[in-house]
């Protein structure tokens, strides 16, 4: 009978024992690295999104308020007053930047009402995602450029009742600041931020073409937060 | 709302723990296990956070006059003590 | 320990243990990160940590939870379980700075208290991605910590050794809850097959080597089970051994059971008792290590002490009482030998009590000889002949 025993306050361990145990050690060094590769590797919800954090710019525009806070950037060549009225009109010829502010929180739109529709330049980080564009803009960096010029309200175009399938995610995480920011690990940060006020989206996936981004609003244009959070299922 | 009391609850819980931790950790240990008597820095703030969890039980041996660990209750212990075999 | 009370009580072994333990850790953290930056650069670095440090912590709490069972199944396993603390200690760690990142990033900043938010931000609403798993992460912390905190000898000594593993048993509700906390986390949004399948092997393995090293021990405890008046001794034994049963001392196993410096285990007074032999003598003590409650019968003895198979903790085994310096003790058993077969007697002495090693004489020892050959009957005859 093999008759060695193993104490640990001794200095070495008997030769068997010590065998075994550098094959243990070994197979769990090779646990400590097959298994966070295979993990790693099998991430599957990782996309393509970008949060400058860090990289603080000026932006001007055009600020609404409703539905939801968004800045409407001219495209080069489009930049004074009249070309901007046309901009809401067909909003092809301008670039839309949701805007939210830092952390979880939306842009309080009581405290910007003053510069809606109206020309102003303000400081802040870029986030995006496929063809959406947002920005969390620094506090209190806006500023009016023209405190004259009031532009209205773009022109309702109804599409008619349809049935969509999605996801409804916090558009800041989403968009950027957090990647993976969706499904059930990100969820309670979702209903954190939309309770804080960021915008919530329909995340529409589709089988083939890239995914849709809805921004949910109620039937008379006002945020749903509120009811997106106390809704069930 | 229930899991904000319970929070609470857990909180002052353990900023009591802390409280008592200090005085403990400096003069109770040694008083209730003679073997801490001469335990070093490192000793006595490794115990730290455990009596942050479990100070009633210490507090209670310590106010107690309790002098030395207990010992402990198994099958055998119990029939040695009682003079008595099962 | 009896003597004071120190941070860690280094030793090379130890330092063997930490070493491999924090290279291990520092290993899966590094290239878990240092992959998902690669295979996906958008990741959001805190996200990528706080997978880095959850996974590596379940990781550890499954080969924490392995090592038990291992080393019932083969003793060879037994240097894992040495230092096993740190393991725990290094598990907590990792996980509370999962769940710190957690908090700062999913939690902190918003209209709630991070911590609060941990609880509140998961209405339920029926579906399954919906079931809060981030409470059972946070109880299964809880658990941890109290494991962590209370994990120094001080706390083995002042809370006792089964109430100190009664509170570490804890460590299953937190695998259990770990477990919850994963099917209805991460995998709700990570389903690759690869990832359930690696959590399933994980379940598969902590449960399969807990159930296997159970069921070997309920076979070993129910052959080795002895109560004063059930285990007469057989008919042909009663003819040489009648004294002994008269005042209540149970016959036990054979001295030929019993290898030189080892112990045989039997179940005697509601709990195990070790009888080991060395240097020609017998003596037998309860099982329980004062320290953990390791197996002192699976133990052997060393420079003429009992050593703990777990922590090395020793024992003399006349008197159950550790050499000085140290202080632990543990009750003793009176014993006695006659015609190759260990009596002893039910009644534990209290711990640290002398009792009278039993002598294996030469009538025993060449009883023992035979009894080696299996021939009982010749055993009956010598014991005859010698009456
Ligand atoms: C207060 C306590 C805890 C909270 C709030 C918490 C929260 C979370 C969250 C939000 C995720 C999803 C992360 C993501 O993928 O985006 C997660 C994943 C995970 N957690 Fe925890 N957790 C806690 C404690 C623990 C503990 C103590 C452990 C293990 C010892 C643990 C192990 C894991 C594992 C293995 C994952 C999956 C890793 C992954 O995301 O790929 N968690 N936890
Ligand atoms: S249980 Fe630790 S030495 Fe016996």
């Amino acid at each position: 009978m093999n008759d060695e025993f193993y104490i640990g306050w001794e200095a070495k361990a008997a030769p068997g024992i010590g065998k075994t145990l550098r094959k243990a050690v070994v197979c769990l060094l090779v646990l400590a690295v097959l298994v966070p590769v295979l993990l790693a590797m099998s991430q599957r919800m990782i996309g393509v999104s970008v949060f400058e954090w860090g990289a603080v710019k000026s932006f001007t525009g055009v600020l609404r308020t409703q539905p939801y806070p968004h800045l409407l950037v001219p495209r080069p060549g489009t930049n004074d007053y009249h070309t901007l009225q046309s901009v809401i009109n067909s909003p092809a010829s301008a670039s839309a930047y949701h805007l939210v502010a830092p952390w979880k929180f939306g842009l309080d739109r009581a405290s910007i009402a003053t510069f809606d529709g109206k020309s102003v330049s303000l400081k802040g980080t870029l986030i995006y995602r496929g063809n959406q564009t947002m920005i969390e803009v620094m506090p209190d960096s806006i500023r009016a450029t023209n405190t004259a010029s009031t532009i209205g309200l773009p022109s309702v175009v109804p599409l008619g009742r349809q049935t969509l399938l999605g996801e409804i995610v916090d558009s800041k995480c989403f968009l950027g600041v957090m990647n993976p920011g969706h499904l059930t690990p990100h969820r309670a940060c979702a209903i954190r931020c939309i309770s804080g006020g960021v915008p919530p989206v329909l995340l529409v996936r589709q089988k083939d073409g890239p995914a849709i981004y809805l921004l949910l609003v109620s039937a008379d244009g006002k945020p749903v937060n509120k009811q997106v959070l106390y809704s069930r299922a | 709302m229930i899991a904000a009391a319970f929070l609470i609850a857990l909180g002052i819980y353990l900023a009591c723990g802390l409280v008592f931790a200090l005085p403990f950790v400096l003069v109770g240990a040694k008083r209730i296990d003679p073997h801490a008597a001469q335990g070093p820095w490192g000793f006595r703030l490794l115990i730290i956070p455990g009596v942050m969890a479990l100070w009633p039980l210490l507090l209670r041996r310590w106010a107690t006059g309790v002098k030395e660990p207990p010992e402990e209750c198994n099958a055998h212990r119990r029939a040695a003590r009682k003079g008595v075999a099962p | 320990m009896g003597v004071e009370y120190v941070s860690v009580q280094w030793n090379r072994q130890k330092k063997f243990y930490d070493a491999v333990l924090v290279g291990g850790v520092a290993a899966f953290l590094v290239i878990f990160s240092v992959l998902t930056k690669v295979l996906f650069p958008r990741v959001t670095d805190e996200i990528m940590l706080i997978r880095a440090f959850g996974t590596g912590a379940f990781l550890l709490l499954h080969i924490i939870l392995c090592i038990g069972p291992l080393c019932r199944l083969n003793p060879q396993f037994l240097p894992l379980l040495y230092n096993r603390r740190h393991a725990g200690v290094t598990c907590f760690l990792l996980g509370l700075i999962h769940a710190a990142l957690v908090v700062i990033t999913y939690h902190a900043g918003s209209d709630t208290n991070p911590i609060l938010s941990i609880f509140v931000s998961s209405p339920i609403n029926g579906s399954v991605s919906s079931v809060p798993f981030q409470p059972f992460g946070f109880f299964a912390l809880i658990i941890l910590f109290l494991m962590a905190a209370t994990s120094h000898d001080f706390w083995l000594a002042n809370l006792s050794a089964p109430v100190w593993k009664s509170l570490h048993m804890l460590v299953y509700v937190a695998y259990a809850l770990l477990v919850l906390h994963v099917t209805f986390g991460v995998i709700q949004g990570e389903g690759s097959p690869l990832y359930v399948g690696t959590v399933a092997l994980g379940l598969v393995t902590v449960l399969g080597l807990h159930i296997t090293a159970a069921r070997r021990e309920v076979a070993l405890d129910s052959e080795s089970r002895l109560t004063p008046h059930a285990s007469r001794p057989t008919e042909s034994q009663s003819l040489v051994t009648s004294s002994p049963t008269e005042d209540e001392f149970v016959d036990a196993c054979a001295v030929a059971d019993i290898s030189e410096n080892r112990a045989r285990i039997v179940c005697l007074s509601g709990e195990r008792v070790a009888i080991f032999k060395y240097e020609g003598k017998i003596s037998a003590v309860s099982n329980v290590c004062q320290h953990q409650n390791g197996p002192l019968g699976e133990g052997k003895i060393v420079s003429g002490c009992i050593t703990c198979p777990w922590h090395g903790y020793q024992y003399q085994p006349d008197t159950g009482a550790s050499p000085p310096p140290f202080v632990e003790k543990i009750p003793t058993f009176n014993v006695r030998v006659k015609n190759g077969r260990v009596f002893v007697h039910p009644k534990p002495n209290p711990a640290g009590t002398r009792a009278k090693p039993a002598t294996i004489d030469g009538s025993s020892r060449r009883e023992e000889a035979h009894s080696v050959t299996g021939n009982s009957e010749s055993l009956v005859t010598l014991a005859a002949t010698k009456k």
